[in-house]
């Protein structure tokens, strides 16, 4: 039997298959307006993919709209993220403890024991600071690409400080600087030190034990991830696995530890 | 991001010491002095060193709120217990025992703010790791998550707590109590139930308890000690008003710090000899430059009432940017005293019902614990505001303050009523990260310049 | 069925029975707090009617008058009063409870939207002092309800409405327990329970509760919680987390539990000496009462441990400064002795915020091994 997670999340959808212990593949795309909809299409292309049908993998569905999801007949249940990502991380690397997955438009910060149990966590999900959407806005104010605003960290001179925790207000600083000549990286940098700091006071509400993992799309922004190690005074443990697909992968597990015998 | 080894009250209290220790300054000697502090700490202590205060700030650094701080980390070694207060308590309670000495909430809290890199910030994430709400007041969450922090880093403690604001604010009161609680400090609770004989009959039992309470901790109060604490605090108060008459002239003569400057002494020194010398040093420097026609604008543009209170995470860009851009900062809430003469009382009885009467009509108390909150608020602003013959009205919007966020509609339409424009701003008055000093200034500009300089031109 | 019925009345405001007792020559006034005496009110045919927002999320007239850093159940509630859903009140009570509702009821009277208002003064503090203050408040209210409406506010007639309200609270309790090992009913028809009481007069709501302790049946669920926190009477809500599988067992909010489960039965001594010390003491279990942390840990853990929970679940309006600073330590103090703690700060009535919930809940649930 093969197992499946489906992640349907803020702007990504992302699916994975699993045999035993082994990732057969995975999917990840841009979501739909309709998360049912997503969920077809992520888990549709990659049982394609993968030249399976639909009835040889039974999958768990976890992100928004899961339950729409399993009523839709795509997942046969519905677990949450902040399990489904403690479970991922920790069947990766069983040494981790706590578990900071950063989205597009939310963050959580999950802590779990040495079982891989769920012991705290909290989530911010109402608030674009601490999220990929604030990295998004900043880079549309300095005019880079998301994907330029990591690397500005290392090569920044005098990063700037954003003292701002709304978006908005943020966004308004970031173009202060500009106007009074203040360079490109230094700013970018002063917005991922930003980002790493609204993440941090997220952490710092249910504490952080080490091992950490990291998870979610803004861990591939290596300025921030620089200086969230900074502030936590750590280095992150390595999932080997894009961190974006923690999600699905701690869908599929749950999958499999029901329905696997 | 400091990684917080220390806590706010310890690492104020080096700062301090150290300020204690300077004598008169010259210029260079104070552009030096700054140098060696961090960015942020000079960038507020600037306002302080400024010129236009002929050095009544240095001054009321080192011998107000410093000796407050000091005496409080030093108490123990000298035999004394430390009792914290909030803002709306009178410290001369405390200050009628010799083996005791106050430690209020919010002034160490804005002291924080004002003097330390990060400022607050360290204290208030500590809050929010413990799960405090990130709705709760800085104003006091600072200071009292700082003690909290005690359990894991060093930190100072007080002895015993006394929480005035049931009545007035629950955030206050609330915060207080889970302080008390978290660190098994014994706490002494006031409440004030209304207005009426009966509630003041309540309060002056209350008040009664609680100074029983003390002198079971400290020993017996000195009467005379008592009475001649009381004459100091009606001589203060004395000072207090003069300087009021001054803020009358246009242009103001009274540096738009020296509103904060007294408030911080009415919550630490009140019956003090310090309070006496702070406040003449005031009025002298105020008359100086009313008679020297002294003002750091071409025109004072507005004369503006702050109907609460005004922002401390900047000291330099706030209160000195504002007389810069000639606009005065005549006076806010938190500074008006209560429409009362001189206490006087012959006896520990007499001194008693005195302050308990003193602690009814405090800030605070006196507006937030009113019957109707919004009209309470509207008489004492529009007494200030007539008083002192100020032409507009500035609500800081300190978005935790939820009881004059409650009513702010009711100020507003009555003071509009009247011809006076109001700006409501939106910012956290302890917390630079809620709203930048940039874009307070700017919408303050804004204001000034379309809205209460036409007016001006108009009545002309 | 008298559970629909419970249902329907605690999803309306002016209900059928509030109109009967007006066309009858009853009075009506609005209140927001349960430290209010109905006893002392319904002596003199005045119905208490406590004041919610019926989960109405828009306050976009409220807003004007409080801000939007005061809790969202008071907008809520205001934004009912401006547009009328509360004209059928012939005044107001102002029953001193926290600072935003203290605010709340300033701006009725600025929108000119209170025929009266009387100022029912409550300490913050449980003592002889405070006790002796608040004995002379519900005097001074019999003498208003009397003077304003002509009514005649005997002792005779108060000691009948006591003997109600320990029979009430006594069948209350019973259906409390109903739900505790084997759950014969959802939190969420619980809370309507509870709603309906602060809603209907006495005398036909205790005949209603008779008819629903008799209509419990087995309840399927997941993981049983005891809800801790501020005043939450949005039904809906509450039902969409139980269709999940988190069943409420027990409450020790003032819309629950905490509204009867402390509450002292008459001693026959002095009328007013016992209902200032039935209000007051029972009060406790709100944040607003100084002094009283311990009690209510206590009560929590009575409640968890007499239900069988598997976890507690504390709610908060956010900007309740009350509740959002003690959940902290609650939190702390009940994990700390092993009882699983959820802590929900939330805006009222918002169907938006569902999802955000019910994640955290499912999360809650897996965490407790459910």
């Amino acid at each position: 039997m093969l197992f499946g997670g489906i992640d349907v999340g803020s702007l990504t959808a992302k699916a994975l298959v699993l045999e035993g212990d082994k990732v057969l593949g995975w999917n990840n795309i841009r979501v739909l307006p309709n998360p049912v909809e997503s969920a077809k299409k992520v888990m549709g292309e990659l049982l394609e993919k993968l030249g399976l049908k639909r009835d040889d993998v039974i999958a768990f569905a976890t992100g928004y709209g899961r339950e729409k999801v399993v009523e839709a007949g795509f997942a046969k249940e519905h677990v949450s993220e902040i399990s489904c990502h403690a479970k991922g991380a920790f069947w990766l690397n069983p040494r981790v403890r706590t578990v900071i997955d950063i989205g597009g438009q939310d963050a959580k910060v999950i802590r779990i024991d040495e079982r891989g149990r769920l012991v705290n966590f909290v989530m911010n999900d109402k608030c674009a600071a601490g999220t990929g959407r604030f990295l998004e806005i900043q880079a549309r104010a300095l005019g880079l690409k998301l994907e330029e605003l990591g690397g500005m960290t290392f090569i920044a001179k005098n990063p700037v400080e954003i003292t701002a925790r709304c978006s908005i207000f943020a966004q308004t600083e970031v173009l202060h600087y500009l106007q009074r000549g203040f360079s490109r990286e230094d700013i970018a940098a002063g917005v991922n030190k930003a980002m790493a700091q609204r993440v941090y006071y997220l952490a710092m509400r249910v504490g952080v034990e080490r091992e950490v993992a990291l998870a979610g799309g803004v861990a591939k922004n290596r300025g921030v991830v620089r200086e969230l190690e900074k502030l936590l005074n750590l280095k992150f443990v390595e999932l080997r696995m894009d961190p974006q697909l923690i999600g699905a992968l701690g869908a599929a597990i749950f999958a499999k530890e029901k329905y696997g015998g | 991001m400091a990684e917080v080894k220390k806590g706010l009250i310890l690492r104020l209290y080096e700062i301090l010491k150290t300020v204690r220790n300077l004598k008169s300054y010259t210029e260079s000697e104070a552009e030096g002095l700054l140098n060696l502090l961090v960015r942020e700490q000079e960038h507020t202590f600037k306002a302080f060193f400024d010129k236009r205060h002929y050095g009544a700030a240095l001054y009321w650094i080192q011998e107000v709120v410093g000796k407050h701080v000091i005496e409080a980390v030093e108490a123990k070694e000298k035999g004394k217990k430390v009792i914290m207060i909030p803002f709306n308590f009178p410290p001369e309670v405390i200050h009628v025992f010799e083996n005791a000495v106050p430690l209020t909430t919010e002034l160490v809290s804005s002291l924080g703010v004002v003097g330390l890199a990060h400022q607050g910030e360290p204290y208030w994430d500590y809050a929010l790791s413990l799960g405090l709400p990130d709705t709760m007041c800085s104003a006091n969450a600072i200071a009292i998550a700082s003690m909290l922090l005690s359990k894991e880093a060093e930190e100072f403690v007080p002895d015993l707590m006394i929480s005035a604001a049931p009545g007035s604010c629950d955030a206050n009161s609330k915060v207080h109590e889970l302080a008390a609680e978290y660190l098994g400090i014994p706490e002494i609770i006031l409440d004030k139930t209304g207005e009426s004989s009966r509630d003041f009959e309540l309060y002056r039992r209350l008040f009664r308890r609680m100074f029983s309470k003390l002198e079971e901790k400290l020993g017996e109060a000195d009467e005379d000690r008592m009475i001649k604490t009381l004459e100091k605090a009606n001589r203060a108060t004395e000072l207090y008003w003069e300087l009021h008459e001054l803020k009358k002239h246009s242009p103001c003569p009274v540096p738009n710090l020296f509103t904060p400057m007294s408030y911080g002494t009415r919550c630490s020194m009140w019956g003090r000899d310090e309070a006496i010398s702070i406040f003449e040093k005031l009025v002298e420097v105020a008359e100086k430059r009313l008679k020297r026609g002294e003002y750091p604008a071409e025109e004072e543009v507005a004369r503006s009432m702050w109907v609460y209170t005004g922002y401390y995470f900047d000291a330099l860009d706030f209160w000195i940017w504002l007389e810069d851009n000639g606009i005065s900062y005549l006076d806010d809430l938190i500074n008006l005293q209560a429409l009362k003469g001189a206490y006087k009382a012959e006896t520990k009885e007499e001194a008693i019902d005195a302050f308990a009467d003193i602690a009814w009509n405090m800030m605070m108390t006196r507006q937030m614990g009113a019957e109707n909150m919004g009209l309470r608020w509207v008489e004492d602003i529009l007494y200030d505001i007539n008083d002192l013959n100020a032409n507009c009205a500035i609500y800081a919007g300190h978005h935790a303050c939820k009881q004059t966020q409650a009513v702010f509609r009711i100020l507003r339409d009555e003071l509009s009523r009247r011809g006076i424009p109001v700006l409501r701003l939106e910012g956290d008055c302890w917390n630079r990260r809620i709203t930048p000093m940039s874009v307070l200034q700017e919408t303050i500009l804004d204001f000034v310049k379309n809205v209460v300089a036409k007016r001006k031109k108009l009545r002309k | 069925m008298a559970l629909e019925k419970v249902l329907e009345i605690a999803s309306s405001l002016e209900n059928d029975y509030v109109k009967e007792w007006k066309a009858s020559g009853g009075f009506v006034v609005g209140h927001a707090c349960i430290a209010l005496p109905r006893e002392v009110c319904e002596a003199g045919r005045v119905l208490p009617f406590r004041l919610r927002g019926n989960s109405n999320p828009d306050t976009s007239t409220a807003d004007s008058y409080l801000s939007r850093f005061n809790c969202s159940l008071c907008r809520s509630t205001l934004e009912l009063i401006l547009r009328g859903g509360y004209d059928f009140l012939d005044g107001f009570i102002r029953v001193r409870g926290c600072d935003h509702w203290m605010g709340t009821f300033d701006e009725i009277l600025h929108a000119r939207k209170a025929k009266f208002m009387h100022y029912f003064k409550v300490p913050h503090l449980v003592n002889e002092d405070t006790l002796s203050l608040f004995v002379s408040e519900i005097k001074d209210l019999k003498e208003f309800l009397e003077k304003k409406f002509g009514v005649e506010i005997t002792e005779d007639k108060v000691v009948d409405q006591i003997k109600l309200q320990d029979r009430i609270n006594e069948k209350l309790r019973d259906f409390a327990k109903k739900r505790f090992k084997e759950p014969r009913f959802y939190g969420s028809e619980a809370i309507a329970l509870y709603v309906a009481r602060e809603s209907l007069p006495s005398t036909i709501f205790e005949q209603m509760l008779s008819k629903v302790l008799d209509e419990g049946r087995k309840i399927d669920y997941r993981a049983r919680f005891v809800l801790a926190g501020g005043p939450l009477d949005e039904i809906d809500i509450l039902r969409r987390i139980e269709e999940m599988g988190a069943l409420i067992v027990a409450e020790t909010t003032c819309y629950g539990c905490g509204a009867f489960w402390n509450m002292r039965a008459y001693d026959g001594g002095d009328v007013y000496d016992f209902l200032a010390k039935k209000y007051l003491e029972n009060l406790k279990i709100c944040a607003r009462m100084f002094g009283e942390y311990g009690f209510r840990k206590n009560f929590v853990k009575q409640m968890f441990e007499a239900s069988e929970a598997d976890g507690v679940i504390i709610t908060y309006n956010k900007f309740c400064d009350l509740f959002g600073i003690e959940s902290a330590k609650l939190r702390m103090d009940l994990e700390k002795e092993g009882i699983p703690v959820l802590v929900l700060e939330k805006e009222y009535a918002s169907l938006a915020d569902i999802g955000r919930m019910k994640t955290r809940v499912q999360a809650f649930m897996e965490r407790v091994g459910r």
